[in-house]
């Protein structure tokens, strides 16, 4: 690369730069201007966004951009200038105007070829010139500006203001620029060398306090002094008293001068290095919390671009529909907002396409024509939720159920006794979509699946509901940040664990007294309520013995959709913002543990895992009663095939069980993969049928977990899933499942039929 | 250099001068003794040595091979008790390594008066911290003059050792890089 090109090269970097932040200014100036089309302020920020970016463009030499922005900029004077009226046309053309821009702003391809020919550009500049002129048919002074031709003779003027703007991006001189500039400069830095900084000013913290137990010891060398000082002038004392020699007088008061100088040094000195200790825990306490708030960034970083999509979608639809966005200021994580696009665009579309109506059905219903999307971001808990709700059409349950029962995935009958919600739950099928037509919008059957693949990704969760007529709402339901969580960190059996806080409904202490016997279970009231206890140590196994007989329990309230319970532990140990680490991946899934982090003096802590421990709940609380039924099991256990039924969906769960026990297997439920996996190691199957769509850990890997397990390996394992694409079956194959039933076949004979091919009769 | 009393890291990368003149054949090991075994290792496949730190056991997986988590450099380390690992009979010399290692207290009381260390050994994704009762230090090994494992070792320690050599005067089994990789992807197994 010559140096010249490499010059180049770097300006036009710098155009794109520019071209960026302006066409930014452009697009929300331009979107504020469709519903106002006369609001100064943005005609303003708009005119001076395309004025600067001609004068840059003219500076790298990229001719091209030059007659594009400078149309854009005539068409906003004339805006400005009340010679034209802003509509909705105009304003496509215009955003058209700056999507040409940045593409004229990319760099050549490899072969030199640029992405935007000369023809596109003329017939850009000429189609919005025609707009220009039907508004204006009078010349008047506007012809000498007219772009049709640009002017290569820009003025030193011209040039040196530009220049000036191009440096100082963006210029401030309008509210929105203002508000631009107002923005602090981003930098590029990879997440490596952020954890890095992340984990380096933890060790810091954590070596830093070593200096307070070594001013500590230098106290004590003070004391020792003090006392040696001390002793001298008794000594002193009572050699005045028996009338000792001047000389030998002499010479211990000069030693008390002495020891007296040094104490006077050594207690400066103690003092300074206690003042040092104050300021760098200070400074590491700040450094540690910058660096954990560098990856934090305003959702806003992640919305820009998503009003003009929802309202170009929306124009091309014949919709009019407006995005309302609700806390754009809600910090997020960097690596959850890098994510979060998709799904977020995924569901905006799906929202314009199949939630909103046209303005003549919306007329209809009685509804503004203008439909609105909200997008609505909150921290709630350490959690970040974001609805995305539209004011539409809602879901048409009778037709949903229709089309379930029609493509086979449930007969009709299983489908009536549906609730709401698991109808709901087919909409988050790969391959189903509800539009009779497949549009280039959205129903190309691959939607909601992909958006609730990326939020288990994410840790996260998205659930739907809607009121028909009235509209959709999806919510979104994140942690604010993968790595770093703030958590309740507790002591159980000598150690200590932590809650992440967004799980963590109350922490509260109660009295022995306040805890009764109910079934065999022990519960508290609170707020009205009653309040299964449970204590930590017996859930985390401790082989430490819980009959602590303390007046009083620290209790930690946790609850799911269904049940709130409280977890006795040894003790609180406070508040802490931790970044988590992932543990060895060798271990495999740790029942009740998510992963772990430092403390403060560097000793490990396991952050618990909420969805884990609430399920182990469960299962010791009604244990009392499986003992009792146990004793019956146990005298068929010797004969009877058992089998387990992993499945996220109550209906079909029962429905696997109850055709499984009819024909006299013995069967056991698990409500995901996770569950299931602890389940087939804790006890013996002889076959388990499992979803693949589950929460936590789906299908595939608990059947390659189970297949890769030396012991478990030989134990027959069965798909059933409404996904019966071939590269749905060919995955769950690969995996090593044993065989790959479609569920809409599972209802007749087929299950039993298969199932006892795998393992033969009941009971043998 | 095991002496270290500040309980610092040992650093490996640093290269005995006394141990360099043994000829080709010499391989550099640390010498450690699990309950009454002295064993070594090639340094090589070590990261460093650190003193012994608080291991958070994991819940229901406890008493294993699988002491707990303890941070090392920052990281969270597994940790595995080798003799657990290499299925060394408890000479009965001290308490369980893991009630030793709760609370963070090393029982240094016992054997020569050194005490207890974490091996930290390169493996991937992360490396494994391996609680030994003490360590000698690094020394040179003849590999040539390794002798066959005494009879009196046929036991399980026996299908982790290549061989028998003399460190000092002491008698140390080498230990098979190999086999102890595939022990420890075992140990995470149970």
């Amino acid at each position: 690369m010559t140096l010249d090109a490499y010059r180049d090269a770097s300006m036009l970097e710098l155009f794109q730069m520019e071209a960026q932040a302006q066409t930014d200014v452009l697009t929300q100036g331009l979107l504020a201007l469709e519903r106002d089309p006369r609001a100064a302020n943005h005609l303003e920020a708009c005119m001076r966004a395309a004025h600067s970016l001609k004068g840059a463009a003219r500076i790298v030499n990229l001719t091209p951009a030059v007659p594009v922005a400078h149309t854009m900029e005539d068409c906003l004077v004339m805006a400005q200038h009340g010679r034209l009226v802003l509509t909705p046309e105009h304003i496509d053309a215009l955003l058209k105007g700056t999507d040409l821009l940045l593409r004229i702003a990319r760099p050549p391809q490899p072969d030199g070829s640029h992405e935007v020919d000369e023809s596109a550009i003329t017939a850009y500049v000429a189609s919005l010139q025609a707009m220009l002129d039907v508004a204006a048919p009078l010349p008047g002074g506007l012809n000498e500006r007219s772009a049709a031709t640009p002017s290569h003779n820009v003025s030193n003027a011209t040039t040196g203001a530009t220049a000036t703007g191009m440096c100082t991006t963006p210029s401030a001189s309008s509210p929105s620029h203002q508000e631009a500039s107002g923005r602090e400069r981003a930098l590029r830095v990879t997440a490596k060398t952020l954890d890095r900084l992340l984990g380096l000013a933890s060790e810091v913290t954590i070596e830093s306090r070593w200096l307070s137990p070594f001013v500590k010891s230098l106290l004590n060398n003070k004391r020792q002094h003090d006392r040696t000082v001390s002793g001298l002038e008794s000594l002193l004392a009572s050699m005045r008293e028996s009338n000792a020699g001047p000389t030998w007088i002499g010479q211990v008061e000069e030693l008390i001068r002495q020891a007296g100088h040094t104490q006077q040094h050594l207690a400066e000195r103690v003092n300074d290095i206690d003042r040092f200790d104050w300021r760098i825990g200070q400074l590491n306490q700040r450094i540690y919390d910058t660096a954990i708030s560098c990856r934090m960034r305003p959702l806003s970083d992640g919305t820009s671009g998503l009003a003009r999509m929802v309202r170009d979608l929306g124009r091309e639809l014949g919709k009019i529909v407006r995005l309302d966005i609700v806390g754009d200021g809600t910090r997020v994580d960097r690596d959850v907002l890098e994510q979060l696009d998709a799904p977020l665009s995924h569901l905006l579309r799906n929202a314009v396409d199949h939630g909103i109506e046209t303005p003549t059905e919306r007329r209809a219903a009685g509804k503004p024509e203008e439909g609105v999307i909200t997008l609505a971001a909150r921290h709630s808990a350490g959690r970040l939720h974001i609805d995305i709700a539209d004011d539409g059409k809602g879901v048409n349950l009778a037709r949903l159920a229709g089309q379930v029962s029609a493509r086979g995935f449930a007969p009709a009958t299983t489908v009536s006794g549906m609730r709401e919600e698991e109808l709901l739950a087919f909409l988050f099928l790969p391959g189903f979509s509800t539009r009779g037509e497949v549009t280039d919008v959205s129903g190309r059957g691959v939607g909601l699946d992909a958006v609730q693949d990326a939020m288990r990704r994410l840790r996260g969760d998205v659930r739907m509901s809607q009121v028909t007529g009235v509209g959709t709402c999806f919510t979104l339901d994140l942690p604010l940040a993968l790595s770093v969580v703030r958590a309740l960190l507790v002591e159980v059996d000598g150690e200590p664990y932590a809650f992440p806080l967004g799980y963590v409904d109350h922490a509260l202490t109660i009295r022995r007294d306040d805890i009764a016997q109910l079934e065999g279970h022990q519960h508290f009231a609170f707020e009205d309520r009653q309040i299964g206890l449970v204590s930590a140590r017996q859930l985390l196994a401790s082989r430490g013995d819980d009959a602590v007989a303390r007046e009083r329990l620290e209790v930690v309230l946790v609850s799911d959709e269904q049940q709130t319970y409280g977890v006795a532990v040894d003790r609180f140990l406070g508040e802490r913002t931790l970044v988590l680490q992932p543990l060895d991946s060798r271990l495999g899934k740790i029942q009740d543990i998510k992963c772990g982090a430092l403390m403060e003096d560097g000793s490990a802590v396991l952050v618990l895992d909420v969805g884990d421990l609430l399920r182990s709940i469960e299962k010791l609380n009604s244990a009392g009663r499986l003992t009792r039924i146990g004793s019956v099991q146990a005298e068929q256990a010797g004969q009877t095939k058992r089998i387990l039924v992993v499945d996220d969906s109550l209906t079909v769960r029962e429905l696997e069980r109850k055709l499984l026990t009819k024909r006299g297997f013995d069967v056991s439920v698990a409500v995901d993969g996770m569950d299931g996996w602890n389940m087939v190691r804790a006890e013996r199957f002889d076959l388990v049928i499992s979803d693949v769509d589950m929460p936590r850990m789906d299908g595939i890997e608990l059947v390659s977990l189970i297949k890769r397990d030396t012991r478990l390996g030989v134990m027959p394992v069965m798909i059933v899933s409404y996904k019966d694409r071939p590269e749905d079956r060919q995955r769950g194959l690969e995996a090593g499942a044993d065989y790959y039933l479609a569920k809409s076949n599972f209802h007749d004979e087929t299950l039993l039929s298969v199932v006892e091919d795998l393992i033969g009769a009941p009971s043998s | 250099m095991a002496d270290d009393s500040q309980g610092r890291a040992i650093d490996l990368c640093e290269d005995d001068a006394d141990d360099r003149d043994s000829g080709d054949h010499s391989l550099q090991v640390v010498v450690f003794r699990v309950q009454a075994e002295w064993l070594a290792l090639s340094a090589r496949s070590l990261d460093e040595i650190v003193s012994m730190r608080p291991i958070h056991s994991l819940p229901h997986r406890r008493g294993g091979v699988i002491l707990g988590l303890a941070n090392v450099r920052g990281g969270l380390l597994t940790c595995m008790a080798l003799s657990k690992l290499l299925g060394v009979p408890d000479a009965g010399m001290q308490a369980s390594a893991t009630h030793g290692a709760r609370g963070g207290v090393a029982a240094s009381a016992q054997g020569g008066g050194r005490p207890p260390r974490l091996l930290v050994l390169r493996s991937q994704p992360l490396d494994v911290a391996l609680y030994v009762d003490e360590v000698d230090g690094v020394h040179a090994l003849n590999t040539n003059r390794l002798k066959a494992v005494p009879s009196t070792l046929a036991g399980a320690a026996a299908q982790h050792t290549v061989g028998w050599g003399l460190c000092g005067d002491r008698q140390v089994g080498l230990l098979d890089e190999t086999a102890l990789h595939s022990a420890i992807q075992r140990g995470f197994l149970s």
